[in-house]
């Protein structure tokens, strides 16, 4: 039996989704910037799908730009609303929890001369508001908050965020590849004027994902070449994908309550199942999380080998362990919310989807529980 | 990403295990890092003639540990020190380049094995 549980990496596409991408592949394979009835075709299913989007988070069919990934999406926001200020007169504050596309957007910032703080979060990898609050400076110009962690799927104060910003003048970006799907969005309710989604995280194609940006927010561009995309994005527009990806968003928040419901069925089953089955085993997953992600400490054991122990046996995780990642590096998350090398190393990140069922999960439960036996057994942390 | 070797001593580790009186106890490495190794020896008559190890890390740093044991088993104290961690990593197939420091550690470990070993016996003499 094969037991993916690593729906927060990247999601099956839906077959629905699929069946609509072969059409639109082969029907619909005009350039949408062409002024003939074959590039026309392409341009209305743009225009439709940007529409359909625009619907589904409450915001108008102008606001969405269409890019290549949840990174391209994050690049454009962070990095194209900094570029409209000088370094050195500009401030910028992310999360210390951001997925790499923010992460490193600010990292590369600061050698350009920005000034970037990164707020801290509390032991449940969610953002103090408090201690956000006072890294705001005269300059600040940004803040960057995604709206759930990729790693223990804590859900973010956004709304909060979005409102002290607002407040203070200050424009509010938010990373939510990590919810879009899985919750409804609504960009007003969020008050965020910017936000960042991936269409292969709902169940959508790789290779595409949009930005929200709020109409009078003016952002300098990341690429240069054609006009597309109000003149973003250029590049020959990836109409197929773009219609796949509206399509995605339209399934899964129409069928969301009974998805969410089942797979919050699903975790809290593999939850106690791990909790009753395993000595020791630290959830770094909080309360307040995205309902498809359970994160795990197992103290004694290094999450690298139990990833390739679980592989070995059919079920597919992923870990914040130093020694799975290219830098050797413990995951930042992991760190930021305060764990010791030991629970960082042993952290296995479970993230659920619509297509696992309890059976996956009570097999699931069984082998995990065997394969941290086993390890530990090598371990002289036991 | 891993060699059928490494793959192989990882799933079916040899002389896995906390050793009973020890001559000699190697302990390096440590959580941080990510990976930490025991080695345990016997040793009678200069000979190796048990060893057995505990280790936290990786699957690269486990099936070192294990393939370590296995080239020092039986061999004089001599021979035990001329292993060297290319040798291990050769003998499994070869390791990625960023998990080469886990056959570092192995060989670290039966060294400090046999320091240890030689320490205990020079304050019994």
């Amino acid at each position: 039996m094969n037991i993916y549980l690593d729906n927060n990496a990247t999601t099956m596409i839906d077959a629905r989704v699929l069946d609509n991408m072969k059409r639109y592949l082969s029907d619909v394979y005009g350039n949408s910037s062409s002024h003939h009835e074959i590039g026309l075709q392409a341009g209305t299913l743009l225009n439709e799908s940007r529409e359909k989007i625009a619907h589904l988070i409450n915001c108008d069919a102008d606001e969405i730009i269409f890019t290549g990934s949840g990174t391209e999406s994050d690049n454009m926001g962070v990095r194209g609303y900094m570029n409209k200020f000088k370094p050195g007169e500009a401030h910028i504050i992310v999360s210390a929890i951001e997925h790499p596309a923010v992460l490193n957007n600010a990292k590369q910032l600061i050698k350009e001369g920005y000034a970037v703080d990164f707020a801290p979060v509390g032991i449940d990898s969610i953002i103090d508001m408090d201690k956000l609050k006072v890294l705001i400076k005269e300059n600040t110009k940004l803040i960057s908050v995604m709206t759930a962690n990729n790693e223990t799927g804590s859900l973010q104060p956004v709304k909060k965020i979005a409102e002290f910003a607002k407040e203070k003048g200050i424009v509010f970006h938010t990373d939510a590849v990590q919810t879009m799907g899985k919750l409804p969005v609504d960009v007003k309710e969020i008050g965020c004027d910017m936000l960042s989604a991936s269409a292969h995280k709902f169940y959508g194609p790789k290779g595409v994902g949009f930005l929200y940006i709020r109409k009078n927010i003016r952002i300098m561009p990341v690429m240069f070449g054609g006009r597309h995309e109000y003149q973003l994005r250029p590049g020959t527009v990836n109409v197929p994908s773009i219609a796949g990806m509206a399509d995605a968003l339209e399934y899964d928040l129409k069928e969301y309550e009974s998805n969410k419901l089942r797979i919050l069925a699903l975790r809290e089953r593999l939850k106690n199942g791990l909790l009753s089955n395993i000595d020791t085993v630290k959830i770094n997953t909080p309360e307040k999380s995205i309902y498809n992600t359970l994160n795990v400490s197992l103290p004694g054991l290094e999450g690298e080998s139990m990833l390739l122990e679980l592989n070995s046996r059919g079920v597919y995780v992923s870990t914040g362990s130093a020694c799975s990642s290219d830098s050797l590096q413990a995951s930042h998350v992991m760190m930021a919310m305060g764990n010791d090398h030991l629970h960082a190393h042993g952290s296995l990140r479970l993230s659920l989807g619509k297509y696992n069922t309890e059976e996956e999960i009570d097999c699931a439960v069984k082998i995990i529980t065997e394969s941290v036996n086993r390890i530990r057994e090598i371990s002289p942390y036991k | 990403m891993y060699s059928k070797e490494v793959i192989e001593h990882f799933r079916n580790p040899r002389n896995v295990g906390k050793m009973k009186d020890p001559d000699g106890i190697g302990h390096v490495g440590n959580p941080q890092c990510g990976d930490e190794m025991i080695i345990y020896i016997k040793v009678d008559n200069n000979i190796i003639v048990d060893v057995s190890f505990e280790t936290f890390g990786c699957a690269a740093a486990i099936a070192s540990s294990s393939m370590t044991t296995e080239l020092v088993k039986g061999k004089s104290i001599e021979e035990a020190l001329k292993i060297t961690n290319k040798q291990v990593a050769d003998k499994l197939g070869g390791l990625p380049q960023n998990k080469i420091h886990c056959s570092v550690l192995a060989e670290d470990g039966i060294k400090s094995a046999i320091d240890d070993y030689n320490e205990k016996k020079n304050e019994r003499v």
